[in-house]
């Protein structure tokens, strides 16, 4: 949600279950939230959550008390947790399997930035390269748009923590991605 | 608000080249239709906000909601006419009788009018389409339930009149064509979600769940191991928890969750 005013009239429209404005938040949100999802479970569940989630929210938006920031955070605070949940139940593991990755993104991101990259290509460029914590911190704080305070909350460890993981998926990625995606860029 | 790419946090790129920053906020890039296909049916759920389905449905735990979900996902029906009574009888039957198996309280189709529309006390949906008050309901799953144990034999499925194909029945069909390929990819996405919800509820997998149906995997697609069954009583709301923490004012506790049973998460927004 991009303007503050905009985004917590929409949000008001859409706890009184204002269709125009519910398709507001999915449009803005869903990309996001499975993109996240994607990035932690397989794709089939991956949209199985998502659909959870929203239930959740359409269930709860009435009571929700926040702005649009907030509402972001409950999003993937719930999608988060309903992660987690899959993973205790199904005792799978913590990351989507690399095979889920499609092959094209994984030898040719300069080729993807020329070609204008997809939302999707781009997470599964930061999972193929980032440590299962890396990419938890950096998609919360990107997708999510939580703050480090936020994200230590939520991940149950300490801020400084979260601080250090972040600077190091960055400089992973800069060492990784970086040179590539420099000429691609340079090259626009 | 608009659909434009998002704000990716400025101290969250701080550390990161321009390349690496254009691969971030590339991240947030507005969805594709593919990602958006779900509208409708998100659409749907806001517009029958208190009707069981739309329960938050935590921890897939074999919960009311949980049963009812699966149920009527099962069944293809509309989640407000089941709560009410109003599926068509053959239909309402086979959800009635999947969720009695369970100890939980669906209308049959003989139910009439006479107590078969939410009162505002029994947590179902009232005439109004408003939440009813929320209530404690203990979901006790008997052992020899056939949707935690073995098929049921001569049980509530006996009682189907003619042309409507039992519950275990049509479930097992489904078991059957989930092992036709790895992962149930030939099932259609509205059985799969069913199979799937269905055994997420008894927090088994799939597998595990079809083979107490009697349904395993040919000797070439070997089932999955057991797992841990699901405690057998569960105590949950009928309404979801949901968030009361204003913005702003100090919500310390952070969104992790409230544990409300046995490990059950409680979505809370976070305080920023």
């Amino acid at each position: 949600m991009t303007e503050d005013s905009d985004s917590d009239e929409v949000l008001a429209r859409a706890k009184r279950r204002d269709p125009a404005a519910v398709a507001v938040l999915f449009r803005e949100l869903q990309p996001l939230l499975l993109r996240y999802l994607r990035a932690r479970v397989d794709r089939i569940v991956a949209d199985d959550i998502a659909g959870e989630v929203w239930a959740a929210v359409a269930a709860g938006i009435e009571s929700f008390q926040g702005d649009g920031a907030n509402f972001r955070a409950w999003l993937f605070t719930i999608a988060r947790n309903r992660v987690n949940d899959h993973h205790r139940t199904s005792g799978r593991r913590r990351t989507a399997p690399v095979a889920d990755v499609p092959d094209a993104i994984s030898d040719d991101a300069e080729t993807l930035v020329l070609d204008g990259i997809a939302g999707q290509d781009a997470v599964d460029l930061l999972r193929r390269h980032l440590t299962g914590d890396q990419l938890e911190v950096v998609l919360l704080r990107v997708l999510g748009d939580l703050d480090t305070a936020q994200v230590a909350v939520l991940l149950e460890r300490p801020e400084s923590w979260v601080r250090v993981t972040q600077h190091r998926a960055i400089q992973r990625l800069t060492v990784r991605l970086g040179p590539v995606l420099g000429r691609a860029v340079d090259s626009l | 608000m608009s659909v434009e790419p998002v704000n990716v946090p400025d101290d969250a790129l701080r550390d990161a080249p321009q390349a690496v920053a254009s691969l971030l906020r590339a991240a947030t890039r507005p969805g594709t239709p593919a990602e958006l296909a779900a509208l409708e049916s998100v659409l749907d759920a806001f517009a029958a906000p208190a009707a069981p389905a739309t329960v938050v449905v935590t921890h897939r735990r074999w919960t009311r909601a949980a049963i009812v979900a699966a149920a009527l996902t099962f069944a293809g029906a509309s989640v407000a006419a089941a709560a009410t009574g109003n599926l068509p009888g053959p239909v309402q039957r086979a959800v009635s009788d999947v969720a009695d198996r369970v100890g939980i309280d669906i209308p049959g189709p003989d139910a009439g009018s006479a107590g078969g529309q939410g009162d505002g006390t029994d947590g179902r949906e009232n005439d109004r389409g408003t939440p009813a008050r929320p209530r404690e309901v203990a979901t006790t799953l008997p052992p020899g339930s056939p949707l935690v144990g073995t098929p049921s034999v001569g049980g509530p499925t006996d009682s189907v009149p003619p042309g409507v194909v039992p519950a275990d029945q049509q479930l097992r069909g489904l078991c059957v064509t989930w092992f036709v390929s790895p992962g149930g990819s030939s099932l259609d996405a509205p059985s799969r979600a069913a199979l799937v919800a269905a055994a997420a509820v008894v927090e088994q997998s799939v597998e595990v769940f079809c083979a107490e149906l009697g349904v395993t995997a040919p000797p070439s697609q070997p089932a999955t191991p057991s797992e841990p069954t699901a405690p057998t009583t569960t105590t949950v709301p009928t309404v979801p928890t949901v968030p009361t923490v204003p913005a702003g004012q100090g919500n310390d506790q952070g969104a992790s969750s409230v544990t409300g049973d046995a490990g059950t998460k409680v979505d809370t927004p976070l305080s920023r």
